[in-house]
């Protein structure tokens, strides 16, 4: 080597962490609520033990209640103790790591809060050497998002930086969900363009930061048997489920003003759906795979009313038993209006138009208290064009089916059909399971870790464009007004069960049923 | 002969290897079907063969690769020298088939133990080559001092996709490097050999680059005047282990541009060697290197891996990276970057001195690579290890023509 390259860091090149963190201040509004205790601080202990955090790295709380720097770090070194999967906490580097956490209190919508925020962050600057870099981290209720943007450029905290790796940058992450329909998304988005340009701001949906999210396209565009095949003319159907077991689980306030369409299907479905059906992006850069997600969505033609009645399915679940155990139906759950009318059910079909696609259904279903918690991506094969074997032989015989299981149990499956060893030729359907346990048994990184690093490193492939955002309302949207319109039941389900009757019916029409799971 | 090792394995016709193993897997999925489970499908990722130079070594092998079948579900053969089997027959075999369940996932292992007479140990690639699984990559653990230049042991190393040797392990260790920087050479186009010692100061690596991650930093990169590394020996009178110094010297080397003023030694006492390289423009920098006496020294095979449970001593091996110090100019100003292992050995923390303003010190969590989480880490490349080749070219010159050890 003739000179030393000073544009990158010659002695990065080979090592483990690439991708280098620069100096930064991340700033956690909501520091003291759930998601920071659960989620937020426990990644970040697990990035600081692994390395790729600068020692300048350094995170400001922002909450209303009156914490000192010093409470602060103990509720972030209980978070870690109880949440992190590297706890219990290591005492030399929680030290260095500690000495990093800054409180500031303030109401979400306090002027003067913002001002002592910016002088907080001006001196930590100068201290720690963070030269002005910022992550604004939008952890509180949704309500506040609009605020926090707008005061955030109006007070000049977020004075305009680059979105780049040039310093001074900032940048804003805003948690699911971001509004609660097409015009409130808009709205939102305008408020924090206020502040921040397109590329500054990084609307997290966590589950893309899963490692088995991101294998879809592993599998997908690093493996030529697949491609090939992974058309309208091998495929008959796509099932996407993402089943919970559990109910609300105490967030009544929220969940009776998005219910399980827009809790789950405008955003994880979406971004399962479009995953799986999207063509190769040109890269694996930020806007290459998004530009192709997007396309995926304009591909889906709306639902006209029609359709709506006969292609969704919403459902309530009721009272029952679940491992023998009472369960309060969702009406009887603690803050849910007794004659609530929010489904915790949907089932959906839909089709993409396109070349690839075209008259392959989608399937969709989620919703809380089902048999069980899964997640799955079901590739139903067409039958063989002649069968072979048939009578008995034949009877047991099942169409092939991939399935790419995300949680848990994270894997894929290939449904094959194989000869029962004996004199006579019987068929019977095995599973030729792969378990990313079995093959890697290292521990993948939290979804959050992952995301927070990409967020530091203005990384933006695995956070959701705001066309993207909106398409998914769009066709939401749709559904939704026409319920209301119409005056859609809600079916009732038992609890512990796969959900109402009527989502059997949905695609039992077709000539198809829902896979047991 | 029935060695420790082979208690809880069975022995084979070392011709029906493969033949028994699938017996045991029918045999297993047999017993989980009668219970009512479901017969799992096998995944399998790698070969591994490993070389033990005794019994003792081969059993403390056999407990790393063990604890790796969950990360890497592997066909593991281990070879061991005897000086007679039982039957009279110049080799044994024994077999084990392992299933382990680890947070819901099972993963699936085989493990073979090969006992061969010191005859049959010399003509290895008959009795282990065709062992190897088809199509998935295959690896070598050579431990101890290979046979370098010995034809035998070359058409065995032919067979494999990687070869790996540790040169912690090695006596003189001076001149293995220049015998391994010539295999290494020679075998450029079919094998990848590297060596776990490299991979072990990975962490270090880490630390030292991110001291010149920030743009104002990087300049200081062309202005090295003097690297001093210091490295873990035990007692004052016993010769230490340079590999890890000398590798990490030469990692440097090759990254910036530097080469060895010949063998350049101007200080050659025990434990304290000092060598001038010149970097692109034809400065000098002063390379340091220092024993620090009375560290607790372990076999790195007798070393826990990154998981570090609280009791495990000891927490080193032979020439384990106890400090890096740079000192360096640009624009007139000088700074000095340290990196150095506290004195539990299990962190390292990091000094920076810029003109540019105050960095934080940082202390990290130095995760301990013993064997097991070396090879585990080895295990994960396929291809080769260009790093590890760089750093070992570039600090050969330095090591020869004969070294000399000049007594205090």
């Amino acid at each position: 080597m003739d000179s030393v390259a000073l544009a990158t860091n010659p002695l990065r090149e080979g090592l483990r962490s690439t991708r280098t963190v620069q100096p930064c201040i991340l700033v956690i509004f909501g520091a003291t609520g759930d998601l920071t205790h659960r989620k937020l601080l426990p990644a970040l202990y697990n990035l600081a033990i692994e390395q790729p955090l600068p020692p300048q790295f350094t995170v400001v709380g922002v909450a209303r209640r009156p914490f000192t720097d010093e409470q602060f770090r103990q509720q972030a070194l209980d978070s870690v103790n109880t949440f992190s999967r590297r706890r219990p906490v290591n005492p030399s580097v929680w030290e260095t790591f500690s000495k990093g956490l800054f409180y500031c209190q303030s109401q979400f919508d306090d002027p003067a809060g913002y001002e002592r925020l910016d002088h907080l962050l001006d001196r930590l600057d100068q201290e720690r050497g963070t030269q002005g870099n910022r992550i604004f981290y939008l952890a509180t209720p949704p309500s506040f998002y609009g605020d926090i943007g707008a005061l955030l450029s109006s007070s000049g905290v977020a004075k305009r930086g680059a979105a780049s790796g040039v310093s001074p940058w900032a940048r804003i992450v805003v948690e699911k969900p971001f509004g609660h329909d097409l015009a409130s998304a808009r709205a939102l988005n305008e408020r924090l363009n206020k502040g921040f340009s397109e590329r500054q701001i990084f609307r997290i949906d966590h589950y893309l930061g899963k490692e088995t999210v991101q294998n879809i396209m592993v599998m997908r565009f690093g493996n030529g048997i697949f491609e090939p095949i992974w058309n309208r003319r091998y495929i008959d159907h796509v099932q996407i489920t993402v089943a919970e077991s559990i109910g609300i689980e105490g967030r009544a306030d929220y969940y009776e003003q998005a219910g399980a369409i827009r809790d789950m299907v405008q955003n994880h479905m979406m971004q399962l759906l479009t995953l799986t059906a999207m063509e190769p992006p040109v890269t694996f850069g930020a806007d290459s795979v998004r530009d192709e997600k997007v396309k995926v969505l304009r591909a889906i033609p709306p639902l006209m009313e029609a359709e709506i009645s006969t292609d969704t399915v919403r459902g309530q679940y009721g009272p029952g038993l679940v491992a023998g155990e009472p369960v309060p139906g969702y009406c009887e759950e603690p803050g849910v209006n007794s004659h609530s009318q929010t489904g915790t059910f949907v089932a959906a079909k839909l089709l993409i138009e396109n070349w690839r696609w075209a008259g392959v259904p989608f399937y969709l279903r989620t919703g809380k208290r089902l048999a069980k918690r899964v997640t799955e991506i079901a590739i139903q094969f067409k039958r063989p064009p002649y069968l072979l074997f048939q009578g008995a032989a034949a009877q047991q015989m099942q169409p092939n089916v991939l399935s790419m299981r995300i949680q848990p149990n994270e894997g894929i499956s290939l449904q094959v059909s194989a000869k029962v060893p004996g004199q006579e030729m019987k068929l019977r359907t095995v599973n030729m399971d792969f378990l990313y346990g079995s093959s890697f048994g290292v521990e993948p990184p939290e979804a959050y870790e992952r995301l927070l690093l990409d967020a530091m490193l203005g990384d933006s492939t695995l956070f959701t464009r705001i066309d993207e955002t909106e398409l998914a309302w769009t066709l939401v949207d749709t559904i939704v007004r026409d319920w209301q319109v119409t005056g859609t039941p809600l079916s009732r389900y038992e609890p512990g069960a796969w959900g109402p009757k009527e989502a059997d019916t949905l695609i039992e029409r077709d000539g198809r049923s829902w896979r047991r799971l | 002969m029935t060695l420790r090792l082979t208690e809880k394995m069975r022995q084979v016709e070392p011709d029906a290897i493969e033949r028994e193993l699938d017996n045991s897997w029918r045999a297993e999925n047999a017993a989980v079907l009668a219970a009512g489970g479901h017969a799992g499908t096998r995944s399998s990722v790698l070969t591994l063969v490993a070389y033990a130079t005794d019994e003792t070594s081969a059993a403390r092998t056999l407990r790393a690769i063990e604890a790796l079948t969950t990360q890497h579900p592997s066909r593991s053969i281990i070879v061991t020298p005897i000086n007679a089997t039982a039957s009279g027959r110049p080799l044994e075999a024994y077999i084990n088939t392992r299933a382990m369940t680890t947070n819901g996932a099972t993963s699936y292992g085989e493990e073979i133990v090969l006992c061969a007479t010191q005859d049959a140990a010399q003509h290895l690639a008959g009795s282990i080559l065709p062992l190897i699984v088809s199509g998935l990559p295959s690896f070598l653990w050579w431990e101890g001092v290979p046979p370098w230049h010995a034809g035998n042991f070359e058409a065995t190393l032919d067979g494999f996709d990687r070869a790996l040797v540790d040169t912690a392990e090695m006596p003189q260790v001076e001149h293995n490097l220049l015998a391994l920087e010539d295999l290494v050479r020679r075998k450029k186009t079919s094998v990848a050999i590297s060596d776990f010692n490299f991979t072990r100061f990975s962490p270090w690596r880490e630390l030292v680059a991110q001291f010149f991650d920030p743009l104002e930093h990087r300049p200081y990169l062309n202005g090295v005047e003097r690297v001093t590394i210091e490295y873990a020996a035990g007692e004052e009178d016993s010769p230490a282990n340079t590999a890890q110094a000398y590798l990490f010297a030469g990692w440097l080397a090759s990254r910036l541009g530097w080469r060895p003023v010949g063998a350049s030694a101007e200080r050659l006492v025990d434990g304290q060697r000092e060598h001038t390289l010149l970097d692109s423009v034809g400065h000098r920098i002063t390379l340091e290197l220092n024993a620090r006496y009375g560290v607790a020294l372990g076999a790195w095979l007798d070393i826990a891996g990154a998981g570090d449970g609280a009791n495990v001593r000891p927490l080193v091996g032979p020439g384990a990276l106890m400090s890096v110090y740079i000192r360096a100019q640009a624009n007139g100003a000088v700074a000095s970057f340290t990196a150095a292992r506290e004195s539990d050995l299990r962190h390292a923390s990091t000094h920076c001195q810029v003109p540019q303003g105050a960095i934080p010190s940082q202390t990290v969590h130095l995760p301990t690579l013993g064997e097991q989480a070396s090879l585990g880490e080895e295990l994960l490349q396929l291809g080769h290890d260009t790093l590890f080749e760089n750093a070992l070219a570039a600090i050969i010159p330095a090591l020869e023509p004969g070294l000399r050890r000049v007594a205090r």
